[in-house]
């Protein structure tokens, strides 16, 4: 079975590495988005997939992994020259950006440690916890909003604008040589990379000893704290790794389109995230990059040749599925092969 | 081996359990009965940390486990079997086992292993001694009733417990059933104490040694059974007719 998964793994990978040679660059550019909203969507599954923990709060990991990556990223690299209020020229000096990467990680794990250490060992959980990262992720939404003209570093916040010019993600050896990924096709060999390498690593995580009792702890709590388990420390854990896909994805988001702003800590943004993780199915890792990639491509698709109706029949498409198919595309997936196992 | 001093838990003014003076030697096998509503569960329940007590102390060899967590306690070899049936549905009775037994033989978890094969070993070995060796892969929400109450046990025998306290293990059981569970506990009373909550009269008589009346949040009556069964008082509370 685990061959299987393997081989398929190998094909649909080999795949995604064939497909910027058959599409256009708006469509490579298209599908790095829908990768790196995969991997937000990845996060929110080991967390509520997984641990049956549902956190409304991936907004705001997301959201700062973008900002640090922005901040960090310009500080280090750029010459700002501020015309007036947030208006600002930009002189792009080149470097490599591991250290915005490592930032744009670093943080969200932090912000997700200590709030998983207040909330998880004060056992805030169910609705509460829902209610209170949802809270957060506003209230980080309402302060970018309000920092206008403030600065970190020489770059201004740009309130509702958000921050722009942010250079594209470059690798190479520091000091020696760097390599922007401004190519639209190298961008998202490096999403891709990224994804590659989250889901191996949730995958790893889930199928270790650890990753039985985050399961053990969505299935039975109680039974599970029974048996000399601390359950806050996992859940303090799981959340932090969690964080850090969150973070991750949100620092590519804001080198995808150069820019980032309070949009990022949207409620909507985080909501879409479940609906990707309830459609693609959850508990299944993969599935989160399913629905992401199934309700993106259904959205402009349709927003194109309905450009009034899409949203309804998108709202009816995600009604039928939750209804229909409570364990969403996977669940189907998983469903068919099982029963083909069981006819023949 | 096991301790309680005035031990007092009140729900808001109710007293569930009441000024408890317990005491429990290494290797006993212990029944607590009592009617419904007389604190045995409130008691279990403080014993393994979920419910703090108003007043009063638990030692447990030697050492005030009063005040710590669940887990804390569980780390210290007191497992508890609930009342209902407490396992987890939707694993396969193999995994079931699994949660129990890595902690046991491995100690922490790490992210990124694989657990060793002697957890593999581990849980056949108990699925022997619960005898749903041929279920293993099973998924223990389909389990009977009966068979959910062994994987229970099951689960916490892997823990290899110091204390395993057995909240009515044979509630719900057929006689066969109960029997066989019996025969289980028996197995198990050689190399762990154990406290065993039950009103099943005909079981209690097949396994204990060493009974606990409890009325009220208090003891009634302790002593061997032929004692329990003659004294009035016990009487008196099970069919209600107080004096």
């Amino acid at each position: 079975m685990r061959k299987i998964f393997k081989n398929k793994f190998l094909i649909l990978s080999l795949g995604f590495i064939a497909l910027p040679l058959i599409l256009s660059t708006y469509y490579v550019n298209i599908l790095s988005l829908f990768l790196i909203m995969g991997i937000l969507a990845l996060s929110l599954d080991l967390i509520w997939g997984y641990t049956g923990i549902l956190s409304f709060g991936q907004g705001a990991f997301f959201g700062l992994g973008g900002y640090t990556y922005a901040i960090t990223a310009m500080n280090l690299m750029c010459n700002v020259e501020i015309r007036y209020l947030s208006h600002y020229t930009v002189i792009n000096q080149g470097g490599t950006t591991y250290i915005p990467i490592l930032l744009g990680i670093l943080l969200p794990v932090i912000l997700a440690t200590v709030l998983g250490y207040f909330l998880f060992y004060a056992r805030v959980s169910g609705v509460y916890f829902c209610i209170i990262t949802l809270s957060l992720t506003l209230i980080l939404q309402q302060i970018t909003m309000q920092l206008v003209e403030h600065q970190i570093g020489n770059i201004p916040l740009g309130g509702f604008n958000g921050i722009t010019y942010v250079p594209r993600i470059s690798i190479g050896i520091p000091l020696l040589f760097y390599y922007s990924l401004d190519g639209p096709n190298h961008f998202y060999y490096f999403v891709l990379f990224c994804s590659v390498l989250s889901l191996i690593i949730c995958k790893k995580i889930c199928n270790s000893p650890f990753g039985s009792i985050l399961t053990a702890i969505r299935d039975n709590e109680i039974r599970t704290e029974s048996f000399g388990y601390d359950i806050r420390k996992y859940k303090m854990i799981v959340f932090a790794i969690s964080g850090a896909l969150a973070g991750l994805s949100g620092l590519l988001y804001c080198s995808w389109g150069s820019f980032i702003s309070p949009w990022a800590f949207d409620f909507f943004l985080s909501a879409e995230t479940i609906i990707w993780v309830l459609i693609g199915g959850k508990g299944t890792l993969i599935g989160a990059f399913v629905g992401a990639f199934l309700t993106q491509f259904l959205e402009n698709l349709l927003s194109d040749i309905l450009i009034y109706y899409w949203l309804l029949i998108m709202g009816v498409v995600f009604i039928v599925i939750v209804l229909l198919f409570p364990k969403g595309i996977m669940g189907i997936i998983y469903g068919l092969k099982r029963s083909n196992l069981k006819s023949s | 081996m096991l301790e309680t001093k005035g031990l007092t838990k009140e729900f808001d003014g109710f007293r569930a359990v009441d000024n408890l003076n317990f005491y429990l030697e290494k290797g006993e096998l212990h029944c607590i009965i009592g009617p419904n509503g007389s604190g045995k569960t409130t008691f279990f329940s403080l014993i393994s940390g979920f419910l703090k007590p108003t007043n009063g102390d638990i030692i447990f060899n030697n050492e005030k486990i009063t005040n710590l967590m669940p887990h804390q306690i569980a780390q210290r070899g007191i497992i508890r079997k609930f009342q209902v049936p407490n396992v987890y549905n939707f694993f396969t009775l193999h995994e079931n086992l699994k949660i129990p037994s890595q902690i046991k033989l491995e100690g922490k978890i790490l992210l990124f292993t694989r657990s060793s094969i002697k957890v593999g070993k581990k849980i056949d070995e108990i699925l022997e001694i619960i005898q749903l060796k041929d279920k293993k892969k099973e998924v223990a929400g389909e389990l009977s009733h009966g068979e959910m109450q062994w994987l229970e046990i099951g689960m916490t025998l892997a823990m290899e417990p110091s204390l395993l306290l057995l909240d009515e293990p044979t509630a719900g059981m057929t006689r066969d059933e109960t029997k066989k569970t019996a025969e289980i506990i028996r197995g198990i009373s050689n190399v762990t104490t154990i406290i065993i909550i039950e009103h099943d009269i005909q079981f209690i008589r097949e396994v204990s040694r060493k009974i606990t009346v409890m009325h009220n949040g208090s003891i009634l009556t302790e002593g061997p059974l032929e004692q329990i069964e003659n004294d009035e008082r016990v009487r008196n509370v099970y069919l209600g007719k107080e004096k």
